[in-house]
């Protein structure tokens, strides 16, 4: 009598699908996989925000607002490519390689 | 006693307090764009009393028109927060005001014009008419376009062109309060008892407005970006504030706030969501996201109990009412039209910078000067040609 969920192994194998081992998982700490999620909203947001600060620049002549939006949109997109870096980092780590 | 009859400004007693004292708050001047409003912002320069006869005025659109809107925007802003370095007695100048009530008597026969004659309904049907003026609008949506294409520009000059109703936002129709009763009266106080934030300052709409502004790095700043804005724009303030002045035409206010009310929840709605398309955050967008869930019981609240209950204790005032909602409906559309208009052809929808915004004084001048060359006592003869 099934109480609850199958297990995964249950499922793959009542599927006919043969049982291979798992992937190992990503060794990346929670609090840290946290963290970047939160890094890569926060640099979006910057790349965002900037854009709209160039807008507002651009409308209201204010060329000091605008120069500032440039920046923070190039300042996100750099720290996003830096993200991806990290990501990328711990996908081939993850993999044993 | 003859010495006193022959001195030329007001006796003492008249200006108990501060005599002469000169607004420190309030906006600074505009610059002047034509003879009209070159005329307000020279004479505001000189003390009151000095305003004398002026020829009619004659020959202009009094929608389209950016000096007639500016000319009249300064006269009323008087009645609100005042303008930087004017003399607050202007407010009432004998002399002002004849000049004002020729350019209000041009913007409401243009309006006249544009709505045609208003027909009158018995005072349980206002209601209905009201209705079905509002499910009878026509006009492009500004609302959908910048939620579905709008560019992030587009949508900056939006809020810019809102600035110049939203940062006064409930004021003009206060004006209506002393001059209603009952039912009317207590449905307006509840009305805008919500638009002033329920007596919190950061909760005005006003206040929340100028939230959406800080989030999109713009001046929040009551009159920031007066210089920048056109007629159409203006004009959607100057309705308000001329219906909101003149108790003659409290029937007309009435009939303009109940269709803000009636219209704004799902234009609101789409303003929040074109905000966060461009990732502004839940604090720029609060003041659509208010309005959304307030206009819902605003609407109700305008329609069953501030148009009934007026036309139910001034029944005379229903074709007022009803032409005060065909005037608003015309000026948001004409106001959509223009941002529109411009946007197809790639261009801005603002005037053309004025002045520098970087607060180094004043920039480059626009085609035909800046008022300071025109003299407080030149009428017309300084004007730059182009202007005539």
């Amino acid at each position: 009598m099934l109480d609850g969920s199958p297990t995964p192994d249950l499922a793959l194998s009542k599927l006919g699908d043969p049982v291979r081992p798992l992937r190992p998982q990503p060794s990346i700490p929670k609090e840290e996989q946290l963290m970047s999620a939160k890094d890569k909203a926060k640099n979006k947001s910057q790349q965002v925000a900037g854009k709209v600060k160039e807008a507002a620049g651009r409308a209201t002549g204010n060329q000091s607002l605008e120069r500032k939006g440039k920046r923070d949109q190039a300042s996100g997109d750099l720290k996003q490519a830096g993200e991806k870096v990290k990501d990328a980092v711990r996908t081939s780590g993850s993999d044993g390689r | 006693m003859a010495a006193i009859a022959s001195r030329p400004i007001e006796p003492s007693w008249q200006r108990p307090v501060l005599v002469n004292e000169l607004e420190s708050g309030g906006p600074r001047p505009p610059i002047p764009r034509g003879p009209l409003s070159d005329t307000v912002l020279s004479m505001f320069q000189t003390p009151p009393g000095s305003f004398g006869a002026r020829a009619p005025v004659a020959g202009v659109d009094a929608l389209a028109d950016d000096d007639l809107q500016l000319a009249l925007y300064c006269c009323y802003e008087l009645s609100y927060r005042g303008l930087a370095g004017v003399d607050p007695d202007w407010e009432w100048d004998p002399g002002l005001l004849v000049f004002r009530a020729d350019l209000e008597r041009t913007l409401l026969r243009r309006l006249c014009d544009e709505i045609g004659p208003v027909e009158r309904y018995r005072p349980a049907e206002v209601g209905d008419a009201l209705v079905q003026l509002v499910a009878g609008a026509s006009g492009p949506s500004l609302s959908r376009y910048l939620l579905e294409s709008g560019t992030v520009d587009q949508l900056v000059e939006f809020c810019i062109h809102r600035s110049a109703y939203q940062l006064k936002e409930a004021d003009p129709h206060t004006f209506a309060i002393p001059r209603l009763a009952g039912e009317a009266k207590a449905a307006m106080v509840e009305i805008q008892t919500d638009e002033y934030g329920s007596g919190c300052a950061a909760e005005m709409h006003s206040s929340l407005f100028g939230a959406t502004l800080t989030a999109l790095g713009l001046d929040p700043a009551y009159g920031a970006y007066l210089d920048r804005l056109p007629a159409a724009t203006l004009a959607t303030v100057n309705l308000a504030s001329m219906f909101g002045l003149h108790r003659r035409w409290r029937g007309a206010l009435v009939g303009h706030l109940a269709v803000f009310e009636m219209t704004s929840v799902e234009p609101m709605a789409r303003y929040s969501r074109a905000l966060g398309r461009f990732g502004v955050g839940a604090s720029g967008r609060r003041f659509y996201d208010v309005h959304v869930a307030a206009d819902a019981r605003h609407g109700v609240i305008a329609l069953e109990r501030t148009v009934a209950g007026l036309v139910e204790t001034e029944p005379h005032l229903g074709a007022d009412l009803l032409f005060g909602a065909a005037a608003l409906m015309l000026v948001e559309d004409g106001f959509a039209r223009n941002l529109l208009d411009a946007w197809s052809t790639g261009c801005s929808s603002l005037l053309p910078q004025g002045l520098d915004v970087d607060g180094s004084g004043r920039g480059p001048e626009r085609a035909g000067g800046v008022a300071s060359e025109v003299g407080p006592d030149t009428q017309t003869a300084g004007l730059p040609l182009g202007w005539i």
